[in-house]
């Protein structure tokens, strides 16, 4: 059976993995080729066609100082995604560096776990709020932010099924056998607990969007003259009552994105462990 | 509930009770470490900004010397958690007042919108979940599902937008932002707090009808609930005694962490609805980036997160006497 229709039957086994593969594609898509989906320059001012509602020429409006809001929201798509990509690489790698040390140097377990305790006592977005104001606003300060908040749960992840697996059999045998101990760790244990990490990924993808847009919405996150979702959301935000198009189309952007990856992360979790699922 | 404890019992959940205060004091030491060392790295010269703009270079060195910004970081560190035990969390750049009074100013309203969400997202989530449970696959159970997902998925501010646009706009039925103190108007406070009661609840509510429901699901298949069955108990004995008392700790352990989902979305929502509490504080402190003010609400939130889970976690011995030991 070919590649494609491998992945074409698991779809239609999994319609809740299918689904939510296709926004996400079809986001990717937009995000690429923002150019060519009939948009205009998102940065462009025109003062003569201020707060204009939806219509054939702007399709979703236009906002305070003339900018097209459907340029703006397609841009968008580019900066969320970045941002949920970029942090879920990032957190990955240090949360599964870390929660291999933690697992198996019982000194850097108990510095590292205080550690981690103290930073998931932190409400997060009060934590992103403190490390963005470190530094000049920009995307890079936001992604560090937000993987910092995110790493902590992946160690936490990955430490604990580490350790569950650490005395088990066939990792036993691979010592014995003469296995170093990074082969053991990527090629016997890695392979073993990444079901669970990739759905936590998509969860953790989606909650680092949430948390950009977020920030942007109050004003602690990426500068205000890039279009992200959460800026434009902002910018509308004084003048919900006359123009609400400002923010409906960015928020649903947003939240159909959202969705759309912890869809991705429910019904990997059915895909790929039946046993997880169990009434939840 | 009757909870019957004789005098060991007691003494037990003294001891469970110390245990686990002591746990926490490494945490707190950790979080405060960390908030202070964001407010070491801060960039700008704090001394500078509390001197103000017309101070000469001579005033600006002597007072970094009185606030000992001059030091290294452990000698800083020193004088800063000296200082937090005297209740001094720091001066405002931005307007020179205390920043506890700050906080002190703002904290009824974020105290009150805080309780009164908690009330309503744990009332009405655990009851749907508990409704979606003992029915599982029934429509309650998969609206939980359903909509669990999307209020999960949904960020405060849209939630908030739609309720605005919704209750307030096309029906008119309820103010669009605004906040009076139940002190000065008892009516007043219930009208304009639904709204952002609702926006922050429903997300929290969401996760507990979840938790309820996969919990009490699991509970429902132990076989003292199949015998409390089979002995025609009537419903009503079989979830409060049998079912809820054995679901209970893992509801109330998302209770606690729901806190910090709530504290998160305290900022949001008081932005949006225009409340006066602490959430707004922080958001004007990022447009003036008035650090002191965002380290000490930091700060503050997070001892609350970590005493209410410290609660949460000598909780369970009630529901669980296994537990004290």
């Amino acid at each position: 059976m070919s590649m494609i229709s491998r992945i074409f039957g698991f779809c239609l086994r999994y319609p809740l993995v299918g689904i939510s593969t296709l926004i996400l594609l079809a986001l990717l898509f937009v995000s690429l080729f923002a150019p060519f989906l009939w948009t205009v320059d998102p940065l462009q001012i025109s003062p003569a066609t201020r707060l204009r509602p939806p219509s054939l020429e702007h399709w979703f409006g236009t906002d305070a100082l003339g900018r097209d809001i459907y340029s703006r929201v397609v841009y968008g798509t580019r900066t969320s995604l970045f941002i949920g990509f970029v942090v879920t690489l990032v957190s990955y790698a240090f949360g599964i560096a870390i929660g291999f040390l933690s697992a198996f140097n019982r000194f850097a377990d108990t510095v590292l776990m205080r550690i981690i305790d103290g930073v998931m006592s932190i409400p997060s977005v009060l934590l992103a709020i403190s490390l963005t104001a470190l530094a000049e606003p920009g995307i890079w300060i936001v992604i560090l932010a937000i993987s910092i908040i995110e790493i902590p749960r992946v160690t936490r992840l990955v430490r604990g099924m580490s350790l569950a697996l650490r005395d088990a059999l066939f990792i036993e045998a691979a010592y014995a056998s003469g296995t170093s101990t990074w082969r053991t760790l990527f090629r016997h244990i890695l392979p073993n607990i990444s079901a669970p990490m990739f759905v936590q990924a998509s969860q953790i993808c989606a909650q680092a969007m949430l948390i950009e847009a977020t920030l942007s919405f109050i004003g602690a996150g990426v500068p205000p003259s890039n279009p992200t979702w959460g800026n434009i959301i902002a910018e509308g935000r004084s003048l919900y009552q006359i123009a609400p198009y400002m923010i409906l189309f960015a928020a649903m952007a947003l939240a159909i994105t959202v969705l759309a990856m912890n869809l991705l992360a429910d019904g990997l979790r059915d895909a790929l462990d039946p046993k997880l699922n169990r009434g939840g | 509930m009757l909870i019957r404890t004789n005098r060991r019992g007691v003494e037990a959940i003294l001891r469970y009770s110390i245990q686990r205060l002591l746990a926490a004091i490494p945490v707190v030491a950790i979080v405060a470490l960390i908030i202070f060392s964001l407010l070491f790295l801060a960039p700008g010269d704090p001394a500078a900004l509390l001197a103000g703009d017309s101070a000469t270079p001579e005033m600006i060195e002597e007072l970094r010397v009185r606030l000992g910004l001059d030091q290294s970081y452990f000698v800083q560190l020193r004088i800063w958690v000296l200082s937090i035990f005297r209740g001094d969390f720091g001066v405002s750049i931005f307007s020179g007042t205390p920043v506890l009074e700050l906080v002190y100013d703002r904290i009824e309203a974020t105290a009150a919108l805080s309780v009164v969400t908690t009330v309503f997202a744990v009332l009405f989530g655990v009851s749907l979940g508990m409704i979606a449970a003992w029915r599982a696959g029934g429509f309650v159970d998969r609206a939980v599902l359903v909509l669990s997902a999307v209020f999960f998925s949904f960020p405060s501010f849209v939630i908030a937008y739609i309720l605005i646009l919704l209750f307030a706009m096309q029906m008119q039925l309820l103010p669009v932002q605004g906040y009076v103190s139940f002190q000065d108007d008892f009516w007043g406070f219930w009208v304009k707090i639904i709204l952002p009661c609702i926006t922050l609840g429903l997300p929290f509510l969401a996760l507990l009808a979840r938790i309820t429901r996969t919990t009490v699901i699991e509970v429902k298949r132990e076989d003292f609930v199949r015998t409390a069955v089979a002995k025609g108990l009537p419903t009503n004995q079989i979830l409060m005694p049998h079912v809820m008392k054995n679901a209970a700790i893992p509801i109330v352990t998302m209770v606690g962490l729901g806190v910090s989902h709530l504290i998160s979305g305290v900022v949001v929502v008081e932005t949006v609805f225009a409340i006066p509490g602490i959430g707004r504080l922080v958001v004007e402190a990022i447009l003036q980036r008035d650090y002191p003010v965002i380290q000490c609400v930091t700060l503050l939130s997070s001892f609350v997160y970590i005493v209410v889970n410290m609660v949460v976690d000598i909780s369970y011995s009630f529901f669980d006497p296994r537990i004290k030991r």
